[in-house]
């Protein structure tokens, strides 16, 4: 996203803070990314809708106090998103869920010496059960939404060079245990 | 078991699916019914603030009214008791 269209996107939360309106703009743009994006931590549709209507109300709220910190509108949906997940889990006080596309994962990973293995994409699967939630978060944001490290900073409050770091330490990590190689923007 | 749980599904969110979800004047009516609850809060609470207030104004103002009208009481009755004694 250029800045331009960073400026704009923001000029047009600025004024849904006069006209309502104006928010449902923004509302229609990313309703669907922001559902997507809780129902790979939820795997529930009830819930995950109930959780993007919170969410887009928070932001509707709370218009006023927003400030342009040069990062996409998306990233403070985005951030609103990911603390009604986690508030949820909280209160539940249950594991995390991450219900990823297989279809999305298979196009990442690549096996450094052989095809595609099923039985080992499983035991991928359970190794990453066990990593930390916030670098899992860190990865669904970098691979499955698509977001750039300043963008990811924004969202989980860290700095950007803290959440290129954090990234590359969950990345070492399954290369070293699955000798994989990730592929993502193109290269590998 | 792990820390998270992670699925892999096969199942993609069909964007017919989520528009059934996608609901703008209810979100806009929800965030009308906040704001006038936000409204009704900031007036209670800013009239229990005015009322602690003024209730302790009042009672600063009654404990000096009768606090000096104790005193200029006391002083009453000593100016008396030496009257008496300077006649006697």
């Amino acid at each position: 996203m250029s800045d331009d269209e960073i400026r704009q996107e923001y000029e047009v939360l600025d004024r849904s803070k006069k006209d309502v309106k104006a928010f449902g703009i923004l509302y229609d743009k990313y309703f669907d990314r922001i559902f997507r994006f809780i129902y790979r931590q939820t795997d529930d549709e009830e819930l995950t809708a109930d959780l993007c209507s919170q969410t887009f109300l928070i932001a509707l709220n709370n218009v006023g106090k927003y400030e342009f910190r040069g990062v996409p509108v998306s990233a403070w949906f985005y951030k609103i998103a990911g603390n009604e997940v986690n508030k949820y889990y909280r209160k539940r006080n249950s594991a995390k869920v991450f219900s990823l596309e297989e279809e999305r994962f298979r196009e990442l990973i690549a096996w450094e010496n052989e095809d595609y293995d099923e039985e080992r994409l499983n035991l991928l699967v359970e190794y990453m059960k066990d990593l930390p939630t916030d670098m899992i978060e860190v990865l669904q944001l970098r691979f499955f939404e698509g977001k750039e490290f300043n963008e990811i900073a924004f969202i989980l409050e860290m700095t950007e060079s803290g959440a290129k770091m954090r990234t590359y330490r969950a990345l070492d990590r399954l290369r070293t245990k699955f000798s994989l190689k990730i592929k993502y923007d193109g290269k590998e | 078991m792990g820390k998270n749980e992670i699925k892999l599904r096969r199942r993609h969110l069909n964007p017919a699916d989520i528009l059934r979800y996608h609901d703008y004047p209810a979100l806009v009516k929800r965030h009308e019914r906040s704001r006038r609850l936000k409204r009704v809060v900031r007036f209670f609470t800013f009239s229990l603030i005015v009322t602690i207030i003024v209730l302790l104004l009042l009672m600063i103002i009654s404990y000096l009214w009768f606090g000096v009208k104790e005193k200029s009481g006391q002083i009453k009755e000593k100016q008396n008791a030496i009257t008496l004694s300077i006649r006697r």
